[in-house]
């Protein structure tokens, strides 16, 4: 059963998916469900013995497109609506043992595209008014898969965290004119201390408000780059660029596999073509949990029961020691197309 | 900017499950992907390796493993990792 439940003190939807309820951790590799299937081997959701990049519908999504009734009556305090969405895996890579940051700025140039594609095709439904695209990598976010995958949600409606940015970002522009996430970036060029890498397109940077250690933002330099099918072939380039120098650097730090959630934030749906989000800009976030080595930091009571985030770290100081593992990225020649 | 940089074109083939849902291969020009090649028709007629006891049949590994897909940030931190409450200030 699933449905969308809401809140009426916090003035946003719950999603509730029982199904989901039952599930185990950490299948054997050979059992891993994101692999391609081999001939005679353990047949897997992805039929096919070698692949680049696979996306597929989640078998037990949160959000479906033809979802079912509401298990409970709705009232007038407590609506309930159907979970109406998309949930989709995107398969990364065939190679079970890798992760993003392992994979060649090639591949991750492709995961860019068919982030993109995603984007353009979900983006049409008539029921969906976000597409949410993100990774949780880790067992320390809570995945049981290691296999590297990232996925999408489109949502029927616009998610609380993004509502939020946008009516800022929308006062912003109201009061002065100027478009917030671009004036972040600006005042981050300009102090400089906490600016991770930067190329053309894209800036990375650890922001003055940071909650987490070593949250880092990339955001699209180019005014009006409000989606993934915004970016120019070369901005697809940049990205891909930044990206793998960024999750290089995080690997680096503690030389470990470093667990993060890294979420892709974008303008909403506009299915009449009329709504205006210049004001807003598409960028990056990452939430890494990570505070030392061995060290995870907790969403404990300031944090999940007053939304008072408490660092015990200066992004100033965090930003120097992610900067440091911050390489070139080379292209391979074999693959240019 | 990298000016070198290469050129992939994006090949989207969407095929379907035997269940319904989509599956997409995305394919790049360029790509190090070598040869794709289809497994048996009626793979669900494979039997499991006995070595995942706690897998029932295939269909249930595959299933319950995607239960897995999650995207919550509520499960137990890997045991190196020292738990602190940190925001219990």
């Amino acid at each position: 059963m699933s449905e969308l439940r809401w809140n009426p003190l916090m003035g946003e939807w719950v999603a509730t998916a029982t199904e989901r309820q039952g599930r185990t951790f950490l299948p054997p590799a050979d059992f891993c469900p994101l692999c391609p299937t081999k001939p005679g081997g353990f047949p897997t959701e992805i039929p096919e013995a070698e692949y680049d990049i696979v996306v597929f519908e989640n078998r037990f999504p949160s959000l479906r497109s033809h979802p079912p009734a509401p298990a409970v009556e709705g009232t007038e305090l407590y609506p309930v609506r159907p979970a109406q969405g998309v949930c989709e895996v995107v398969v990364y890579s065939s190679r079970h043992t890798s992760t993003l940051a392992d994979e060649s700025v090639e591949q991750i140039h492709q995961l860019v595209q068919v982030w993109a594609h995603r984007f353009r095709e979900l983006d049409k439904l008539d029921f969906v008014q976000y597409v949410f695209m993100f990774e949780n990598k880790g067992e320390a976010i809570g995945v049981t898969l290691h296999h590297p995958h990232g996925q999408i949600y489109a949502y029927p409606f616009i998610p609380p965290r993004v509502e939020h940015e946008l009516k800022q970002c929308a006062e912003h522009k109201e009061r002065t004119g100027r478009n917030l996430i671009l004036d972040i970036l600006e005042q981050e060029r300009t102090d400089g201390r906490r600016i991770i890498a930067e190329n053309n397109a894209f800036t990375a940077f650890i922001p003055f408000f940071a909650r987490y250690p070593f949250e880092t933002y990339i955001v699209a330099r180019r005014p009006l780059v409000l989606a993934p099918d915004d970016f120019t072939p070369q901005e697809a380039r940049d990205l891909a660029e930044i990206l793998k120098q960024v999750l290089v650097a995080f690997d680096k730090l503690f030389n470990v596999k470093f667990p993060y959630m890294m979420v892709l934030h974008g303008r909403p749906s506009d299915k009449s073509g009329a709504a205006d989000y210049s004001h807003y800009q598409f960028h990056i976030e990452f939430y890494p949990p990570l505070r030392t080595a061995t060290k995870l930091k907790y969403l404990a009571g300031s944090e999940s029961g007053a939304g008072l985030f408490i660092n015990d770290t200066l992004a100033e100081v965090k930003a120097a020691e992610l900067r440091a593992h911050i390489a070139p990225v080379v292209w391979q020649a074999n693959d240019l197309g | 900017m990298n000016d070198t940089a290469p050129h992939t074109t994006l090949n989207a083939r969407r095929t379907q499950m035997d269940d319904g849902r989509y599956l997409i291969y995305f394919e790049f020009e360029g790509s190090d992907a070598k040869s794709r090649k289809v497994a048996p028709a009626n793979p669900a007629t494979i039997k499991p390796e006995p070595a995942a006891q706690h897998v029932a049949t295939d269909s249930a590994a595959t299933e319950a493993a995607l239960e897995t897909i999650e995207n919550s940030a509520t499960e137990k931190p890997t045991k190196e990792i020292v738990r602190e409450g940190d925001g219990d200030v």
